[in-house]
């Protein structure tokens, strides 16, 4: 082979498409032409700038309240406007003291009225904007809680907007008795505690129990004006005085608030800092007192 | 679970969810990048996704359902572009001119990435979508054949200018950020 032939087809070497036999021309040509293994490595070099600036650029990557509103339609095409494969396991949780209405395929949150009749009258409405103050930015979250936050964002990504967990998640009614009975009614406590901040503004989409990279998570999914969030809760271990909803992580354009809470770690992820630490502080002592009443003899 | 009425439709969309889902980011910067507007191509990913639900019974378990559900929207927006009276006219005047360029710039680590973007948008959109679909979603020749409906050779030929024309265009940009001196002296010798 010469240089001029291996010059008109180094993208497809490169690309994998060529021969057996060809493929074993151009290593043998590469090894006796450096000229040649540098225009190589240039132009590999070149594809995969190509490929990262592609794929890493914000016009490239999908919008996440789109991605849920998306799967929401199909699903309700594809086996009509009830709840999703996990919504109804909240729907069974709830199902004996509350009044359902369907809209599309996800539960209103607003269904909760009537059980906290003089709790959501208060609703501060612009209060998801609300800018981060000094002190959440500045306290120092426990090594253990910033650890999971990793894999929460993690879970909001491939459970909560992608279904791209290698095991399926079951009810939390199932974890209670499986894995943990700090599972039991944490999807309730959750929108309870939304309800009374964000009325009809927020809606459950999702509420399970998940596992990913090895951690087990109790999930509840909402969403809150079109965009997604996620609320999470783990086993950690000791966090010792970690009790004010902070800011812990910020991935991929998410950023997951938590608090600690008798061993276990609270993460609220969501596309704003400001909105992830504001829900965290509003479900803090609903979910403190959840925990402290159902949690594991550890 | 709990073994509650679960219908065939349910159990037809949860294999659609499991097996489609986690391609949806991949199929969304396939989508923008070939219309090119955030709300058009939202639509076609939407389009795409119904369609692909509907003809699911149809698709090959264990072949590439990225380059499936890809082949859809490719039909997809075909026939929207017809529908707009929009349909691309093939223009060989890019193809002449990449033909009689020799010259091959080297690319240097300084270029950002904005640079890169700037370098792929001003390749012609017909090169553009194919060496995107080449090089950064990484189908082979043959799956692009069967998107684009056209035969592997146009596929290879077109891959090979629009990749010229990308570097071409790196090197362009590089030279106006007077990257490359070496390179340009070089150029200019020959
Ligand atoms: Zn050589
Ligand atoms: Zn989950």
């Amino acid at each position: 082979m010469t240089c001029r032939e291996f010059s008109d087809i180094i993208d497809s070497y490169l690309s994998g498409e060529l021969l057996v036999e060809t493929n074993h021309s151009v290593i043998r040509h590469l090894e006796q032409c450096r000229d040649c293994r540098e225009i190589l490595a240039v132009r590999r070099a070149i594809r995969e700038r190509l490929s990262s600036a592609v794929r890493n650029t914000e016009e490239s990557i999908i919008d996440s309240s789109f991605a849920a509103r998306l799967r929401s339609d199909l699903r309700s095409k594809a086996v009509g406007p009830r709840f999703g494969p996990f919504a109804w396991q909240l729907f069974l949780t709830g199902a004996a003291c509350v009044i359902m209405i369907t809209l599309g395929s996800v539960l209103l949150l607003s269904d909760y009225g009537p059980m906290l009749t003089g709790v959501s009258v208060n609703l501060p409405e612009p209060a998801m904007t609300n800018p981060v103050t000094p002190d959440t930015m500045t306290k120092i979250v426990p090594a253990v809680l910033e650890e999971a936050a990793e894999d929460a964002i993690d879970d909001h990504f491939k459970c909560a907007l992608f279904h791209d967990l290698p095991e399926r998640p079951i009810s939390l009614e199932a974890a209670s008795i499986t894995v943990d009975p700090v599972n039991e009614g944490f999807d309730k406590v959750v929108s309870e505690a939304i309800v009374a901040h964000l009325g009809k503004s927020a809606k459950v989409i999702a509420a399970h129990h998940c596992l990913i990279n090895g951690r087990h998570f109790a999930h509840v999914v909402l969403l809150v004006n079109e965009k997604l969030v996620s609320i999470l809760l783990t086993k950690v271990g000791d966090v010792g005085q970690q009790n004010d909803a902070a800011l812990c992580t910020k991935k991929n354009e998410v950023a997951a608030a938590c608090f600690g809470s008798n061993g276990y770690g609270i993460f609220v992820v969501s596309e704003t800092e400001g909105e992830s630490v504001n829900v965290a502080k509003w479900i803090g002592p609903a979910i403190r007192s959840h925990v402290s009443k159902r949690r594991s003899n550890v | 679970m709990f073994g509650l009425g679960r219908s065939e439709k349910e159990d037809r969309w949860e294999n659609f969810e499991k097996e489609a889902f986690p391609h949806v980011p991949d199929l969304f910067r396939i989508a923008i990048w070939l219309v090119r507007d955030r709300a058009e191509a939202e639509d076609l990913l939407q389009e795409t996704l119904s369609q692909a639900l509907k003809s699911f019974h149809r698709y090959e378990q264990g072949t590439n359902i990225r380059a499936w559900m890809t082949k859809i929207m490719y039909h997809v927006n075909g026939k929207r572009l017809r529908k707009l009276g929009r349909l691309r006219l093939v223009e060989d005047k890019e193809e002449l001119i990449a033909e009689t360029i020799a010259f091959e710039p080297s690319i240097d680590q300084h270029l950002t990435d904005k640079e890169i973007l700037t370098a792929i948008k001003q390749v012609p959109e017909k090169f553009r979508e194919i060496v995107l679909l080449a090089d950064v979603e990484e189908f082979s020749y043959k799956e692009i054949a069967e998107m684009m409906r056209v035969p592997i050779g146009t596929v290879m030929s077109r891959l090979h200018r629009g990749r010229k024309l990308f570097r071409l265009e790196l090197a362009s940009i590089a030279r106006q950020y007077g990257i490359f001196p070496a390179e340009r002296r070089e150029a200019e010798q020959r």
